[in-house]
């Protein structure tokens, strides 16, 4: 075994580490995004079509 | 053609369609890269120790190119003042600082067994331990400024005066007496490393590309979808409580 096996390594893991976060935080992000549009476009159309207030009163 | 697809709608069409072949192609990339990066040649003189350049190297150009990409689409902020450059620049900021810490972290544990140090004050490791300086000082101007059109104005500028590091960046180890070897791929006269070691190298400097431009892809259209909550919400309070109707002007829909 080569006396730097350590060093590959870790670079390795550290690489692979990294990526998959930067992955995973793009992905993540997304969905985040994606529920937030569809609640607030769900409370927009709500408030834009509203409770008709005639009809209340 | 650019217009089209610049519309942040169009944007989003195109987006999902390009994000699945661009993820596709990174994996079958990367994946071929790691198989050549574990069946070339040990270097004569650094044995096992060279196989970190196969990772290395494609970060740092991939560093590189990230900010290239910024500082595009910094040019059309300014120029254009179109919400999706703004958008592609937010985006690559992160990717980009995510790129350089791989390239200073893997170079740092490359260069303990090499030179004997993890990290020498010279000229190469200093200019890139600065652009990953400059990525953070971005991060943290998009978050200190709320109103994306302000910010993106404000991390044009910056990113225009940071980009004179590039050619730093690239030209440190011909202007200076570094530690850091100088050029052996991209240089006047071809490469000087072995054909045996290029390719790999080269086929995981494509897999690392692709890498970023699918998460560059897939960040901007977080970004856009980012902004139409924003909007969103706006509306919704404004339709709740008028007076935020008077507060936000209407700039803020434009965003």
């Amino acid at each position: 075994m080569d006396e730097h096996f350590g060093f590959i390594v870790a670079a390795f893991a550290v690489t692979a580490l990294i990526l998959a976060g930067t992955i995973a935080a793009v992905l993540l992000d997304h969905r985040a995004q994606k529920r937030a549009v569809a609640r607030l476009s769900g409370v927009t159309e709500h408030r834009s079509i509203g409770p008709d207030k005639d009809a209340i009163a | 053609m650019l217009t089209t697809y610049a519309n942040p709608t169009n944007f989003l069409r195109l987006a999902g369609k390009l994000l699945p072949w661009l993820w596709g192609l990174s994996a079958l990339t990367l994946a071929v890269g790691l198989y050549m990066t574990f069946t070339a040649p040990a270097d004569y003189q650094q044995g096992e120790t060279v196989r970190i350049m196969y990772i290395h190297v494609p970060a740092a150009w991939v560093a590189m190119l990230s900010y290239g990409v910024m500082t595009a689409a910094a040019l059309a902020t300014l120029v254009w003042r179109h919400p999706l450059a703004e958008a592609a620049q937010k985006a690559a900021a992160p990717l980009g600082a995510a790129f350089t810490f791989i390239c200073l972290i893997t170079g740092s544990l490359w260069g303990k067994p090499m030179w004997g140090t993890y990290w020498v004050w010279d000229a190469r490791l200093t200019s890139v331990l600065v652009l990953f300086l400059i990525y953070l000082g971005l991060i943290a101007l998009w978050q200190t400024i709320e109103e994306p059109g302000r910010a993106g104005r404000a991390a044009s500028i910056l990113t225009l005066v940071g980009f004179i590091n590039i050619p730093i960046v690239k030209f440190s180890v011909d202007w200076w007496n570094t530690l850091h070897q100088p050029a052996s791929v991209f240089r006047m006269g071809g490469p000087t490393i072995a054909a045996s070691m290029l390719w790999p190298l080269l086929v995981m400097a494509v897999g690392y590309s692709a890498l970023f431009a699918a998460l560059h892809v897939a960040a901007t259209r977080n970004e856009v979808l980012r902004r139409k909550a924003r909007r969103l919400g706006i509306t919704s309070a404004a339709a709740a409580e008028p007076s935020v109707a008077r507060l936000r002007p209407a700039r803020a829909a434009v965003h």
